[in-house]
């Protein structure tokens, strides 16, 4: 069975899940306080620019450390902030998209 | 998520840092040698001192000490030198930093800078590079340099750093053997390279207490010269003047301190046998890390050394005019061997940066640059001179890219752009 959840797809069964990482090119620090990503090589994203999150995309930003599914992150939305099933698969798709848009993310 | 320029980035973080104390910005001297024999530098040993390089922190000493840096807090590092790229390791080192996310601004004479360190730069891109410019011709460049070719190989560096598109800028050190190029370097910055470039003519003595460069350092009155012929320079120093006099009506100067800068406080340096001090050219005090740790001198020795009250009251104590001057402990520590002792030299530039204005200094003391002074004539006399050449000689347009790279600090302290703890922390 297959759940589509925008760009993501996430499969149950014996075909692998698809997800997504952090890029090996980019390193998170936490500076003063905030959580920031560092882009630190060609091919990842903008050089000249630093990445900053709120308090929930700090959180997501955090579970990508490893491989994370749309699913896994937009459940975490739903769990801990309260948000409708579609408003947090909205929320990560959103989240996820800009990510990859600015080259953080990997697809694995 | 939001995307943020480095600028706007840093800008935010400074004011949440500046609350508390954290070493957020840490200069590392990789080494003292270098390919140049510059006759103003404070510190450069031979490329082939084996000695100094048999001592220099290894590289498994600098991966360590990356690791504590960031664990304390610090994001913004430069590596400065000597030549950075003296060290075979270099890159290596800078890689291992980059790794571990910090905003990193390199500093280099850039003569060592060959396709093969461009790529691997822009493949791995810095924050921040600044080349030193000795010279606009070839034989001012090598007169200071005394190297045969390194004119050339500048170029050359700089040339490699702008076909890959890296964050570069130019500066340079204004020297009785250089001053009259000075705004033709400027020129060739802004116009042929399309950077932005900058100035300091304060040279300080060496560290290893040789008044050598002094020989070649700016008097007071050429220095000011200088300042002021740049209509950019001139209107800042104008505008931090009447700042200052009109601050000054209304408040008393008190310190308690002997630092007053970020040194200590925000920032810090390291040398390349791994002396932890207050900036990069302060010496007298500080702690090895080689002893312990980063954290170990960060929380102790530093702290105590940056809290140190003063002994006396001086005329820099309540001098009035602390923004225009560069007078800070280790000026005097490196001219008079006393970080508490004014400086002759800085206190004649800073009286004359006031009086070129046409405004008079309040009283501060037993001031001889000040009214009934032994020299405050003689400062008068070259203020004439100094308006005189600027209404009759050669004046320079602002330049282009004045709001991205003011020319100057808005505060005091060395000034010498050698490492980042100049930030002034006294209210």
């Amino acid at each position: 069975m297959t759940t589509a959840t925008g760009n993501a797809s996430v499969t149950i069964g014996t075909t692998p899940v698809q997800g997504f990482r952090k890029s090996s090119n980019v390193v998170s620090r936490v500076v003063a306080n905030e959580a920031i990503a560092v882009p630190i090589r060609r091919g990842a994203a903008d050089l000249d620019s630093i990445f900053t999150f709120n308090e929930a995309g700090t959180s997501l930003w955090a579970m990508l450390e490893e491989k994370r599914s749309s699913a896994e992150m937009s459940e975490f939305l739903r769990r801990e902030y309260g948000l409708s099933a579609e408003q947090a698969a909205a929320d990560t798709q959103a989240f996820i998209d800009n990510l990859a848009a600015a080259g953080l993310i990997e697809t694995v | 998520m939001n995307e943020q320029t480095y600028g706007s980035f840093s800008k935010a973080v400074h004011d949440r840092q500046s609350r508390r104390r954290t070493p957020g910005e840490v200069s590392i001297e990789v080494t003292r040698r270098c390919p140049l024999k510059c006759l103003h530098c404070y510190n450069n040993l031979p490329m082939n001192d084996r000695a100094a390089r048999s001592q220099e922190l290894t590289f498994e000493e600098h991966c360590k000490l990356l690791d504590e840096l960031a664990e304390a807090g610090c994001l913004w590092l430069l590596y400065t030198g000597g030549e950075i790229f003296a060290r075979a390791d270099f890159l290596q080192i800078y890689t291992e930093a980059k790794k571990r996310g910090f905003l990193i601004t390199l500093f280099t004479n850039g003569t060592l800078i060959t396709p093969k360190v461009a790529d691997y730069l822009a493949e791995w891109r810095p924050f921040a590079i600044e080349i030193t410019l000795y010279g606009a011709t070839r034989e001012t460049y090598e007169a200071l340099t005394k190297v045969p070719g390194s004119y050339d190989r500048c170029l050359r560096g700089i040339r490699l750093l702008l076909e890959r598109n890296l964050p570069l800028k130019l500066k340079t050190v204004p020297t009785t053997i250089n001053q009259h190029e000075v705004y033709e370097m400027k020129r060739m910055s802004e116009e042929e390279f399309g950077v932005q470039f900058k100035f300091d003519p304060l040279v300080n003595p060496r560290i290893d207490c040789s008044q050598s460069p002094i020989e070649i350092r700016l008097s007071p009155e050429e220095a000011v010269t200088l300042d002021f012929m740049d209509q950019q320079r001139e209107r800042e120093y104008g505008e931090l003047v009447a700042k200052e006099l009109e601050a000054a009506k209304n408040r008393k100067r008190e310190v308690s301190t002997v630092y007053g800068c970020g040194g200590g406080l925000q920032a810090c340096a390291i040398d390349p046998v791994g002396e932890l001090t207050i900036c990069v050219l302060s010496h007298q005090e500080g702690y090895n890390i080689r002893q312990g740790s980063f954290r170990e001198g960060w929380e102790g020795p530093l702290r105590e050394i940056r809290a140190k009250p003063i002994s006396r009251n001086t005329i820099c104590t309540s001098c009035q005019i602390r923004s225009v001057c560069s007078m800070c402990p280790a000026n005097g520590e490196l001219e008079n061997g006393d970080p508490e002792k004014p400086v002759d030299f800085l206190c004649k530039v800073a009286h004359l940066r006031v009086y070129v204005t046409g405004n008079e200094v309040p009283e501060h003391g037993d001031c001889a640059c000040c009214k009934a002074g032994e020299v405050h004539d003689d400062l008068l006399a070259s203020a004439q001179r100094i308006r005189h050449t600027l209404a009759t000689g050669r004046r320079l347009p602002a330049p282009k890219t004045a709001e991205k790279f003011p020319i100057l600090q808005a505060s005091g302290g060395c000034q010498s752009g050698g490492c980042a703890s100049c930030g002034e922390s006294r209210p």
